[in-house]
């Protein structure tokens, strides 16, 4: 029991020294939110569609939004450590593999579920989407969402950390094996908007859960392999 | 001792050969043996080709991420030659799945693309699989573009069930074991065998040019060492 409260002390000690930084720095949250917002902007003025229309493919484009915004602190987190030597003296630590993983987990799924609170809404006044009338099912949509590209984002942020051109490969790598959860969200997101929170809006969750159970579980046994030199 | 390692037997050739003959037969088998459906005609047989090489575009992923537990587990770097050949072979099958899809498609919906589930999981496997190349020619360190691109493979391949039920779950067109006359299905059955072992032929052959690759390196730099020491 006190192996566990002593990660856990590790885990929350790592978590608020990222927010700590980024609240001193706001070198990633504020460009995030202006990426996703601009992004949003972009696709509903180019696609300029009629309501119900709009409606059905406006999904897919809030969570690309997102994604393309969550990209920025995913892979800050990794890269701002890079300075002075932080990363380097972060590994002398004793502190294993998994905790450092989930510390930054948990960092980049708070972002995202930030970048999620300010584009929704906007998302709303863009589409007139009736999204907010069923915040319960938004709210659940949008954490499962978050916790799947951060699950597999902060992997794959780790991985392009240790490269030379990490800057470009975050994006390439982590869009093909995010794609399913795109789908999946825009797909609930459709089903929402249709006034449908029964079977299919159900199995979406599902898919989402799984994607980020079994990203987290891999992210916690091969972090080890990635922190290698 | 190194050279006489380098020295892949002389069967080779014969293994060559083999292969041809069996393309050949099975060549055979899909264009003069299996009739011709009625409401597709001659572009059907673009089928017996089709499974084959989507089966094994998927079965690569696996086996590169197979060979990238192994190298992760055991710490040997002669699972990487595995890792990247399955890689290799599972690309040029996924590649091959897209263009024999299409192909069939324009004939069969009238159209080159369209999102249909499968069609989505395919393209999603083969920009997996380019991904896991981009990162392979990102690295120069040889131990550590092993050890990245098989963190990458298994989660890759962990990705593929979660890819399948993602695109499953839209309302498909694609055809799921269709109704088929006996001789065109043991066609069929004659194809997936003969092209799979084709597939792990490449696959080894891949395997030990690779090995070979990494050996030679190895006693150049062992040779220019040596002349630096005598000079």
């Amino acid at each position: 029991m006190n192996a566990v409260y002593f990660h856990l002390g590790q885990w929350w000690f790592l978590v608020r020294k990222d927010l700590q930084r980024e609240y001193r720095s706001r070198a990633a949250w504020p460009s995030m939110a202006l990426l996703g917002l601009l992004m949003l902007m972009a696709i509903e003025m180019q696609l300029d569609l009629p309501a119900a229309l709009s409606r059905q493919v406006a999904g897919g484009m809030l969570w690309l939004a997102i994604f393309f915004g969550g990209a920025v602190p995913i892979e800050r987190s990794f890269s701002s450590e890079q300075a002075d030597g932080c990363w380097d003296a972060l590994r002398m630590y004793p502190v294993e593999g998994a905790t450092l993983y989930l510390a930054k987990f948990a960092f980049n799924f708070i972002s995202l579920a930030i970048l999620s609170c300010v584009l929704l809404p906007m998302y709303v006044v863009l589409t007139d989407a009736p999204l907010l009338k069923q915040w319960p099912a938004t709210s659940l949509l949008a954490m499962l969402t978050c916790a799947s590209l951060a699950a597999a984002g902060t992997l794959v942020g780790a991985i392009a950390n240790s490269l030379r051109s990490r800057g470009n490969l975050v994006v390439l790598l982590l869009l093909p094996l995010a794609l399913p959860v795109l789908l999946g969200a825009s797909d609930a997101t459709a089903s929402l908007l249709r006034g449908d929170t029964g079977d299919m809006f159900g199995r979406w969750l599902q898919l989402l859960a799984a994607f980020s159970l079994i990203n987290l579980t891999a992210g916690v046994l091969l972090f080890d392999f990635v922190l290698e030199r | 001792m190194e050279l006489q390692k380098l020295k892949c037997g002389r069967l080779e050739p014969l293994g060559g050969i083999l292969f041809a003959a069996l393309l050949a037969g099975v060549g055979f088998l899909i264009l003069r043996v299996a009739p011709a459906e009625k409401t597709m005609g001659e572009v059907q047989r673009i089928v017996y080709v089709h499974v084959a090489v989507a089966t094994f575009g998927m079965f690569g992923m696996l086996l590169a991420a197979a060979a990238g537990l192994a190298l992760l587990v055991r710490r040997d770097q002669g699972w990487d030659h595995w890792g990247r050949a399955a890689a290799e072979v599972g690309w040029l099958c996924s590649t091959l799945t897209l263009i024999t899809g299409s192909l069939w498609a324009h004939e069969a919906w009238n159209t080159w693309w369209t999102w249909e589930p499968r069609l989505t999981s395919s393209l999603i496997l083969w920009t997996i699989y380019a991904g896991y190349f981009l990162l392979r020619s990102s690295i120069d360190n040889d131990r550590q573009q092993a050890r990245v691109c098989a963190i990458l493979a298994i989660v890759g391949a962990l990705d593929i069930p979660i890819i399948t039920m993602a695109t499953r779950w839209f309302r498909g067109m694609h055809p799921v074991s269709p109704e088929m006359d006996p001789t065109m299905r043991g066609v069929l059955l004659a194809s997936m065998v003969s092209l799979t072992c084709f597939f792990a032929y490449l696959l080894v052959r891949r395997s030990v040019q690779l090995q070979m690759g990494h050996r030679i390196r190895a006693l150049r730099q062992r040779l220019l060492f040596e002349q630096g020491v005598r000079m």
